[in-house]
């Protein structure tokens, strides 16, 4: 057990060290490879900055072993802005944590790797991981109250990042974090640099985790539901800052939500979860406009759109998200799939491309047909 | 009024207000006073749909408790089929409950976590003598678990066994128990994923249809108000700010906070996303307890006047059935 | 979670776990299975039930047998513990004493939980001067330190309830406690300990109450349109009861222990009634001689108050299923 202490996150994390051996012998699989970059030699514009290579996050519960991430790869280029989307308890929050190794205590990663910037993070030890947390990689969690301290002002939690993670002077620090605030859009920061996280409204919490994310320019962006709590119009603004500082930065970013609305806004790219794996990835306007899967197609349905005649049926999806514990064999999506037939039952289909977008459904051939047919 | 040969809308709200005092600051101040609803009018037809918008604080869910006589108005009158709930005693009322439900947004909260859903959705039953014996309660229980999608196989199950969905449909079938025609629902689908307040917006339409329900539904999801309401109304801090049917607001929003609201929407056609100009509101909601002066809304407004900052403007029809509280329109 | 048919979709079911049916009673029952330390206490509890119970018959020897030949005697095969003082069975009257402690706990916290309950409720639900009267008592008797008020309060108590008995005695020839004044302390410490130990449960119902009252099914109740008493004996009580049963668990050793205390200053039962506080106190004068004299009783009220409390807290985690510790 271990508490980090930046950025101030009131997490307990497992730290697994090196010698501790937990993720097993592909440990050494991986010290081989470490030498190989990633990716193709001689293509740095097409170098993915993060590549997820079959995940595999589990969790010991009461009552069994949870795969909440099971065999995802995922890959995110420099400077796009990725949408992770799927509904509660698909893996998605737990991938971002994966990749941050914050996992909770019953949590671990069993298989995979994750390549950062041509290293892969499962590789790290604890320390080294501390110093890439905040540095390189920042994230935005759902509820600030919970991620930063209570008692201490939040100038001081800004500030303090930077003097450690980029050796500045208290001073310089200071005047940072008073230009970062005045940045995200709180007003006169001179006076709210004592402030604690309580005196601030959810939107402006919310700006301050922000602003703590920013401070040290990190290459790559987690934002865990950065706005569920929030009201609409608050929501649009926070949306916005986070969308213009990290075209700002050159920053890559990972979005992760429920609400397809925000990707259709925010994200280059959108990748669909189910059961902890991808069960859809492609542009936002390949997957938003045609999608392949009936998950994503039921879930695109479920939201009232400004076209629909106000009163008609949503095309909702049937049944409830399966038991992580218990997966049905074959295709993770059946039991609630209208297109269900014996394969689909029995085999798992794969991320294959379709088109212009990556789906894992034996029905999307038959989909992406007539979807070109209808056009 | 001379419309009474019309048929009479169902719920008529007046001047409706409720104040709350906070506690003293000190000895000396007097004690502030928040104005969570400061005269709020609207009526609702038989079988209708009013939709009420806003954003957290504005006071929506305020009304539907005053609505409701949870929390008893400081001013204004609730008719009900003509009689004004706010004259009841609470003993006078029980009678009333029948008639008006309430659906709850947090579905964990709103159950008793020591009583088994059979008994919870039995519950309404026994209280207005509906069913007379355990066996016709169990079987009416059987039925309205299997009409708002449960099986009847788990009747007796503790609720902390279901999902969030799954209580929701538990927390409807013991509203509808009672046969209710006036229901409402606060912010019913915040709480879930989804994919299930998809399907628990489709039951509240079935279910409407059905058995004649009137509703009034609070959300802050303008997407799930446009989709379920006949007439919507936006709160904003305290008061109406717009009231129209439906798609008028969508399509021809006239003040601006709904036009800011509106804006807003994370519709989920990129398309629409990137023509989209959202107009991004200054600042934050003012807080209930201070009001700002004149119009509620001028210290965020982008259009205020000097007018707006001294007069309140008061809520008039500017064109058919489309109410607004705006000086500029 | 329950998984289960809806009604838009006929998707199949079996690969969705259907667990089995548990209330939140059994599963706190369950919990508490689990827990070595709280089975450790409710053991202890069963035991001291048992032997105050059936005491006398297990017993050797009479607990006011006096046998001047063999006093202070180290344990032996007559005398298992030994004997004290004036010869009495160490054992024997230790057997003796868990029947005071067991009734003591027993009636003192029924009492307090009584007037607890009563006095609580009444603040929550009258609320203005009950409330604020209840509360008031409340902060007062705790400003005493609880050993001294009862103490105070049993020697006043002592008197009046001997002036009651002489004046029964003689205007209707009634008598309860000639045959044995061991009753008559029962009497006073039971009157005394409630007098004192009443508040902390009048608290804890109260607050109980007052945040029952704002939770939203109470709300939802409302709505339904149930009357104020279906709403408190059918959700309030029941969803106050957890706390409570463990408060009184708890107590159960805490009033042991103040009767222990309270004979040990002298003020509670007087020789030659048992009590292992008493005890404690007789033999104190040559506990350098006789340690085990001393010990023994002491001993057994540790492992007793333990008990309780371990049970208390077992019975705290399985009936707050979100605090428990992993």
């Amino acid at each position: 057990m271990n508490t980090v202490s930046l950025p101030h996150m009131q997490y307990a994390i497992h730290e697994k060290s090196e010698a501790s051996g937990h993720i097993g012998g592909m440990m050494q699989i991986d010290a081989e490879h470490s030498e190989i970059p990633l990716a193709p030699v001689g293509e740095a514009q097409e170098r993915p900055l993060l590549q997820i290579k079959e995940l595999q996050t589990q969790f010991e519960t009461k009552q069994g072993i949870v795969k909440a991430v099971d065999g995802l790869s995922l890959e995110l280029y420099e400077g796009e802005v990725v949408g992770l989307v799927g509904e509660s308890g698909c893996g998605k929050t737990m991938t971002a944590l994966s990749i941050m190794r914050l996992l909770p205590e019953n949590g671990q990663i069993v298989a995979g790797e994750i390549g950062f910037d041509g290293v892969n993070l499962l590789q790290r030890s604890g320390e080294e991981m501390q110093r890439i947390r905040g540095r390189k990689i920042a994230m935005i969690f759902q509820e600030p109250m919970t991620a930063l301290t209570p008692t201490m002002p939040i100038g001081r939690q800004i500030s303090e990042a930077m003097e450690i993670h980029l050796g500045l002077s208290r001073q310089v620090a200071k005047e940072r974090a008073l230009e970062l605030l005045a940045h995200v859009g709180i007003p006169s920061p001179q006076a709210r640099f004592g402030d604690y996280i309580h005196q601030f409204s959810g939107g402006m919490r919310q700006r301050v985790m922000i602003a703590i994310a920013f401070s040290c320019q990190p290459r790559l962006l987690l934002a865990d539901e950065p706005t569920t709590a929030l009201d609409v119009t608050v929501q649009a603004q926070i949306l916005d800052l986070i969308k213009n500082l990290a075209q700002e930065a050159g920053m890559t970013a990972l979005f992760i939500t429920h609400d397809m609305g925000i990707v259709a806004g925010s994200c280059d790219r959108v990748a669909v979860m189910y059961a902890g794996r991808l069960v859809e990835v492609g542009s936002v306007d390949d997957v938003l406009l045609k999608p392949l899967h009936p998950y994503t197609q039921g879930l695109l349905g479920s939201v009232p759109s400004l076209h629909s005649e106000p009163g008609e049926r949503l095309s909702s999806i049937s049944g409830l998200p399966p038991d992580l514990v218990q997966l049905p064999p074959g295709c993770k999506f059946w039991p609630r799939c209208p297109l269900a037939d014996e394969r689909c039952k029995q085999e798992e289909p794969l991320l294959e491309q379709y088109g212009a977008s990556q789906a894992a459904c034996w029905k999307a051939d038959y989909r992406s047909d007539s979807i070109s047919e209808s056009k | 009024m001379s419309t009474s040969a019309l048929r009479s809308p169902l719920l008529r709200v007046r001047g409706l207000v409720k104040h709350f005092h906070l506690p003293r600051r000190s000895l000396f101040h007097a004690p502030d006073v928040v104005r969570a609803v400061d005269g709020v009018s609207f009526d609702i037809w038989r079988g209708k749909t009013l939709g009420l918008v806003g954003e957290s604080g504005c006071g929506k869910t305020t009304t539907g408790r005053a609505i409701l006589q949870l929390m008893r108005p400081t001013a204004g009158a609730v008719y009900f089929e003509g009689t004004d709930l706010c004259q009841l005693s609470d003993k006078d009322l029980r009678p009333f409950r029948k008639g008006i439900q309430i659906i709850f947004q947090d579905p964990y909260a709103s159950l008793d976590p020591r009583v088994t859903i059979g008994t919870a959705i039995a519950e309404p039953l026994m209280i207005h003598k509906i069913c007379q014996t355990k066996e016709e309660a169990r079987e009416r229980v059987q039925e309205l678990m299997r009409r708002v999608g449960l099986n009847p196989y788990f009747i007796n199950r503790y609720p902390h066994e279901f999902s969030g969905g799954q209580r929701q449909r538990i927390g409807i079938a013991r509203a509808l128990a009672v046969d209710p025609d006036f229901v409402v629902l606060d912010e019913p689908v915040s709480s879930l994923d989804v994919s299930i307040q998809a399907q628990i917006l489709n039951l509240l339409q079935d279910l409407q249809a059905e058995m004649d329900l009137t509703y009034l539904f609070i959300a802050h999801d303008l997407r799930v108000v446009r989709h379920i309401s006949d007439r919507i109304a936006v709160m904003y801090l305290g008061l109406i700010v717009e009231l129209a049917r439906g798609l008028d607001i969508y399509d021809a929003p006239l003040h601006p906070y709904t036009q800011a609201l509106l804006s807003a929407v994370p519709w989920t056609d990129p398309r629409l996303a990137r023509q989209h100009q959202r107009i991004i509101l200054e600042g934050e909601v003012s807080s209930a307890a201070n009001l700002p002066s004149g119009c509620r809304f001028h210290p965020r407004c982008p259009m205020a006047e000097d007018r707006c900052r001294v007069e309140a403007p008061a809520l008039r029809e500017v064109r058919t059935k489309h109410w607004v509280a705006c000086h500029l329109v | 979670m329950i998984s289960e048919f809806e009604p838009e979709g006929d998707a199949p079911h079996q690969f969705f776990v259907m667990p089995a049916q548990r209330s939140l009673w059994q599963d706190a029952i369950e919990q508490l299975a689990r827990n070595r330390l709280a089975i450790f206490g409710a053991f202890v509890a069963f035991l001291l039930l048992f032997v105050a119970v059936f005491g006398p018959w297990l017993a050797p020897y009479d607990y006011a047998e006096q046998n001047l030949l063999r006093i202070n005697e180290p344990p032996s095969g007559d005398h298992w513990l030994g004997t004290d003082g004036l010869g009495r069975d160490l054992f024997t009257r230790i057997l003796y004493g868990a029947r005071t402690a067991f009734l003591v706990g027993l009636i003192v916290t029924a009492g307090t939980t009584i007037l607890g309950v009563a006095l609580g409720a009444a603040g929550a639900f009258l609320g203005g001067w009950v409330d604020f009267t209840v509360m008031r008592l409340a902060d007062i008797t705790m400003a005493f330190p609880d050993i001294l008020l009862a103490a105070f309060i049993s020697v006043i108590f002592r008197e009046k309830v001997l002036e009651a008995q002489i004046f029964l005695l003689e205007r209707y020839g009634w008598t309860f406690s000639e045959a044995n004044r061991v009753y008559l302390d029962y009497l006073v410490i039971f009157g005394s300990l409630t007098l004192v130990q009443w508040y902390g449960k009048a608290r804890l119902v109260r607050g109980q109450i007052l945040s029952l009252r704002e939770k939203e099914f109470i709300e939802a109740e409302r709505a339904l349109g149930a009357s104020n008493w279906a709403i408190i004996s059918g959700h309030l009580i029941p969803n106050s009861l957890g706390p409570l049963i463990v408060t009184i668990t708890v107590g159960f050793g805490g009033a042991m222990l103040s009767e222990a205390s309270l004979s040990f200053l002298g003020v509670g039962i007087q020789p030659p009634g048992a009590s292992w506080g008493a005890m404690i106190n007789d033999n104190l004068g040559q506990w350098r001689y006789y340690p085990h004299l001393v010990v023994m009783p002491g001993i057994v009220l540790a492992i007793v108050v333990l008990g309780f409390n371990f049970l208390g807290d077992g019975l705290n985690d399985a009936l707050n299923p979100e605090q428990r510790r992993r």
